[in-house]
């Protein structure tokens, strides 16, 4: 349920930017990544311009927008408390300060707050267009195609695949001690998820020898194989190239102001 | 090792040793991915710096393989989680915390697998380090960050000293929590690995 939401939930659908070669997408989504944290606070305006590249590349990809919204709304928690501390901000001096109702807020500590929001916002729907247009397979082979170190997509390949099955499984486990009435007194439930928590990683490891036997008797010989690669179409390639382009004109107006 | 055996290549019995650190990788980075997630569903974004879920798994695992593979799981960690679920978010937190777990889990490895420290010991130091690297990090950041990205901190962050006891004081429960549960952890999981070495039928 839970990796089935996360990754590979709309991977099948049929959209130019699902059709799009994985390795432009996942360059594409790091140069926009960059574009969007490397824009300084004086140009936080500019976030507007990748907002709406991001939702033009929305609209194109055909994802349910409220799939987009519930990822979106992880990072909730983290604005509200931005927000409440931007409240206990002085204004550091008259001009710095802004009424906003009957609240006196500090223009910096305001600024610093929309930049730091925008821009995990911003980060986290660049990466959930790129995890919901492209199936997780994709994902591993572009790494490796990126010259990423094979121990790193393997590893990253294997949290991948082993996500659902885990999530699943510690889902049964918090069920499981539900049922059995350990939901009650703080206590009692800390112990309780300190006791699932051990029971997982336990499982966890033990699945890991099984996973391991499985490798040794498919033939891993102490390196992943690399797979086969294919050139990147001509027109792919002039599309990465065009959206790098536009990412980085409007960095560059973002640093010139 | 003869010369024979070095152009044989690994034996066996080497190779199921690298492919169980790397499914055990693997598979504690999904376990570091889903914990603060179901963490945050009980208690909200304030839960997390105040119990640390992410470096139980990180740390568990980081004394359990070689310091290469220990390395990956604290780079890809902390990557994958705020890539698919948006925590610990992009700004101001993932880089820090990225320095931080990567450096942790390699001393913790190190400490364990190549100097057999008591796993207490080397989550303690572990932990140590990591608050110690958080505030390099946070320093070296203030320095070198252009003046422009450097507004875009937080003013908590532009203070290394005092951002990192704050931290710290916020993230008591953790650190207790995982001094507690990793040495205990990790006990049970090689208890159990060398049970199963002892009965190879898994009976």
């Amino acid at each position: 349920m839970l990796a089935r939401d996360l990754l590979d939930a709309w991977s099948h659908l049929d959209s130019p930017l699902h059709r799009l070669d994985a390795r432009v997408k996942v360059v594409c989504g790091l140069g926009l990544v960059a574009g969007v944290l490397a824009l300084p606070l004086r140009s936080t305006a500019l976030l507007g311009a990748y907002a709406g590249m991001l939702v033009v590349l929305c609209a194109l990809s055909r994802l349910p927008w409220g799939w987009m919204g519930r990822r979106l709304l992880v990072l909730t928690p983290f604005l509200a408390l931005g927000a409440v501390a931007v409240m206990f901000v002085p204004p550091a001096e008259a001009t710095d300060a802004r009424r906003l109702g009957g609240l006196v807020l500090s223009r910096q500590a305001l600024a610093v707050w929309t930049s730091a929001g925008g821009k995990c916002l911003l980060a986290l729907l660049a990466a959930t267009l790129l995890t919901g247009t492209t199936n997780t397979a994709d994902l591993i082979r572009a790494g490796q195609a990126l010259r990423i170190p094979r121990t790193l997509t393997a590893l990253a390949g294997l949290a991948l695949t082993s996500l659902g099955v885990l999530g699943d499984e510690l889902a049964r486990m918090v069920t499981a001690s539900r049922c059995r009435g350990h939901v009650r007194g703080t206590w009692r439930r800390l112990t309780t998820m300190v006791s699932v928590l051990r029971t997982a990683m336990a499982r966890a490891a033990e699945r890991s020898e099984r996973v391991a036997l499985a490798m040794v008797a498919r033939g891993y010989r102490g390196e992943i194989p690399q797979l086969t690669r294919s050139p990147v179409p001509a027109a792919h390639l002039a599309a990465g190239a065009g959206f790098m382009a536009l990412t980085a004109a409007v960095l560059g107006a973002g640093l010139s102001l | 090792m003869t010369t024979s055996e070095r152009e044989q290549g690994p034996s066996l019995a080497e190779e199921f040793a690298r492919a169980r650190e790397l499914s055990l990788g693997g598979l504690f980075i999904a376990l570091g991915v889903i914990i603060p997630m179901a963490v945050h569903a009980v208690g909200g974004g304030r839960i997390g710096p105040v119990l640390l879920p992410m470096y139980l798994p990180v740390l568990v695992c980081a004394m359990l393989v070689s310091p290469a593979i220990a390395a990956g799981v604290g780079l890809l960690t902390p990557l994958l989680s705020s890539g698919l679920t948006g925590m610990p978010p992009v700004l101001p937190t993932l880089p820090v915390m990225v320095v931080e777990l990567v450096s942790m889990s390699v001393i913790a490895s190190l400490l364990r697998r190549r100097l057999g420290l008591h796993p207490l010991a080397a989550t303690v130091a572990a932990l140590v380090s990591g608050r110690v690297v958080l505030g390099l990090t946070v320093a070296l950041a203030v320095n070198l960050l252009p003046s422009g990205l450097l507004a875009s901190i937080p003013e908590a962050m532009r203070h290394p000293l005092p951002y990192v006891l704050a931290a710290t004081a916020t993230a008591v429960p953790g650190l207790i929590l995982q001094l507690v549960a990793v040495p205990a952890l990790v006990i049970a999981v090689e208890r159990r690995s060398l049970a199963r070495a002892g009965d190879p039928g898994g009976r």
